[in-house]
């Protein structure tokens, strides 16, 4: 709801369209000395910021294709989303989506920006403790069948190209980035312990599971999913093999059981 | 909240943190840019907990849009309250500006026309943000590279109506009355002398630099050292408006933290001078 038209608004909806869309209207309401540099510095200023922005955000992808190109599609993106939010850090949330719609993007391109972009919410995803194997390993024996794993927020899972994180993993260790090949999809775990992220490329199968003991599945359920796969005793064993990964990798941050143990 | 926030502050930069809590760092106290810490977890605030701990903080905004035609976001104003608990910063801030409109965030702080509407607008916006927060606030002269026509104030006019009319105080950024005294010809000094003398509750000092394309006009890019001309502008504050808690800001080409302690303790050294001469006089 804005306030009735008023002279005030009026040049500050000039100014805008001038930064977002180029429109010289707003020249009139303004003294002519050193006009078309005033603007300039104002419209130059509005597109650097977010470019930087999204090179900041994106670092790999910007890397992998260079000035040019990663400064075309921050001026579209621009264009195309606005940011709308108080905070820069949330700019390029649609970023890899609008990679994926775009014609001429490139393989791999919005693959990579979705897997940056999770490292980031990864980043400054709210805290939370971190269980361990001892913890686990002090639960009475009546305690397992209600057992829940609470699992961190800071933990994100995406079926992606496996050569994308082969990417940025050569980008942090300042080593030329792989020819990326398009094929194999993997399912990445992305999370963050202390304050560093991690990932990991997951075993068949354990991302359903994760995904189950996310969603609020207790710990006999994932047993049970197992058992629809393999015979009894393999079923408990590998149950038992994935919750000790788990732990050790702190992906629990609790381990929940009624009545509390 | 209290208000007592005495010498010479920092802006707190990420690359700054670990050194922040070094025992050879000699700030009074730290800046912190808002909207950095309106995360939900993680690094930022683990350092901001650590930082508190040891140093008092003034919180800045940059988001504000306190001069802006949208609604004032009442969501943010929320979280800018929950991290001022969280913090209990001394002082509060944001800018003399608008920032968008319609929806949309154009992240950079823009010129309000100087004129007596605009004072009503941002004035009635300030006390919805003072009762919000249940502090006084602090609004920043910004550095502007345009004036719109029909401006009926001067700057020096235009920032003491806004305070007058808000009850706000002013975080007073003499690097931007140094680029707009050049950008839009006027005697900066005159502009000091011209504004109310207990209105100013903070000062910024940074430097700027000059048009990369030739038009002369200067840009507040917070990349380099003060310069001497914003160095003798402050000396100038500091006789005018008293012993006035003054920070050093760079947000590019970040140097080690010891060369901005360094370059801090240059700021207390003129401030020590100009308040003995003012003494004497």
């Amino acid at each position: 709801m804005n306030a009735p038209a008023s002279a005030l608004f009026e040049r500050q909806a000039a100014l805008q369209r001038w930064l977002m869309h180029g429109e010289a209207g707003v020249a009139a309401q303004l003294p002519a000395e050193r006009r078309d540099a005033r603007l300039r510095i104002y419209a130059d200023a509005y597109r650097l910021r977010l470019a930087d922005v999204l090179a900041h955000d994106f670092p790999v992808l910007h890397a992998w294709i260079g000035e040019d190109a990663f400064g075309e599609l921050a001026e579209g993106y621009l264009r195309a989303h606005p940011s709308r939010h108080p905070s820069v850090r949330h700019f390029g949330r649609h970023f890899a989506a609008w990679l994926r719609e775009r014609e001429g993007t490139a393989p791999g391109w919005a693959e990579l920006a979705e897997f940056e972009w999770l490292q980031g919410e990864v980043f400054d995803a709210v805290d939370a403790p971190v269980a361990s194997i001892e913890d686990a390993a002090r639960l009475p024996p009546a305690a397992w069948p209600s057992l829940r794993l609470q699992l961190q927020p800071a933990m994100r899972l995406r079926a992606l190209p496996a050569a994308i994180p082969a990417l940025v993993e050569a980008h942090n260790a300042g080593r030329p980035l792989p020819p990326f090949a398009a094929g194999e999809i993997a399912d990445w775990l992305l999370w963050r312990r202390g304050f560093e992220v991690f990932w990991r490329r997951l075993e068949p199968g354990e991302a359903g599971l994760l995904a189950l003991a996310r969603d609020g599945a207790g710990f006999a359920e994932l047993c049970e999913r197992l058992g629809d796969d393999l015979p009894e005793t393999d079923a408990a064993l590998r149950a038992a093999g994935l919750l000790k990964r788990w732990l050790a990798d702190g992906l629990v941050a609790a381990l929940q059981t009624d009545p509390p143990a | 909240m209290n208000n007592r926030l005495h010498g010479f502050g920092l802006g707190l930069r990420a690359q700054h943190y670990a050194d922040a809590l070094s025992m050879d760092c000699t700030a009074d106290w730290f800046e912190i840019i808002s909207e950095n810490y309106m995360v939900d977890g993680g690094r930022a605030l683990h350092w901001l907990d650590r930082i508190g701990e040891r140093y008092p903080l003034a919180m800045h905004g940059v988001s504000l849009d306190i001069g802006g035609r949208d609604p004032l976001d009442r969501d943010y104003l929320r979280r800018l309250a929950a991290l001022a608990k969280r913090v209990k910063p001394r002082l509060v801030s944001d800018h003399l500006c608008w920032t968008g409109g319609d929806g949309v965030n154009l992240h950079d702080l823009l010129p309000l026309p100087q004129t007596e509407e605009a004072v009503r607008h941002v004035a009635a916006r300030l006390r919805q943000v003072q009762d919000a927060l249940g502090t006084q606030f602090l609004v920043e002269n910004v550095s502007s590279y345009l004036r719109f026509a029909g401006d009926t104030l001067d700057e020096a006019q235009f920032l003491s109506a806004v305070v007058a009319e808000s009850g706000c105080a002013l975080l007073l950024d003499v690097n931007n009355v140094y680029v707009n005294s050049r950008n839009h010809g006027y005697d900066p000094v005159a502009l000091l002398d011209a504004l109310p003398a207990g209105s100013v509750k903070q000062i910024h000092l940074a430097g700027h630099s000059i048009d990369a394309l030739g038009s002369g006009l200067l840009v507040d890019t917070h990349d380099a050292p003060v310069c001497d001309e914003v160095w003798a502008l402050y000396a100038h504050a500091v006789r005018r408006f008293g012993e006035v808690p003054a920070m050093i800001e760079r947000d590019d080409n970040i140097p080690p933290l010891a060369e901005l302690l360094d370059e801090l303790a240059h700021a207390r050294d003129i401030a020590a001078a100009a308040l003995r001469r003012s003494e004497a006089a």
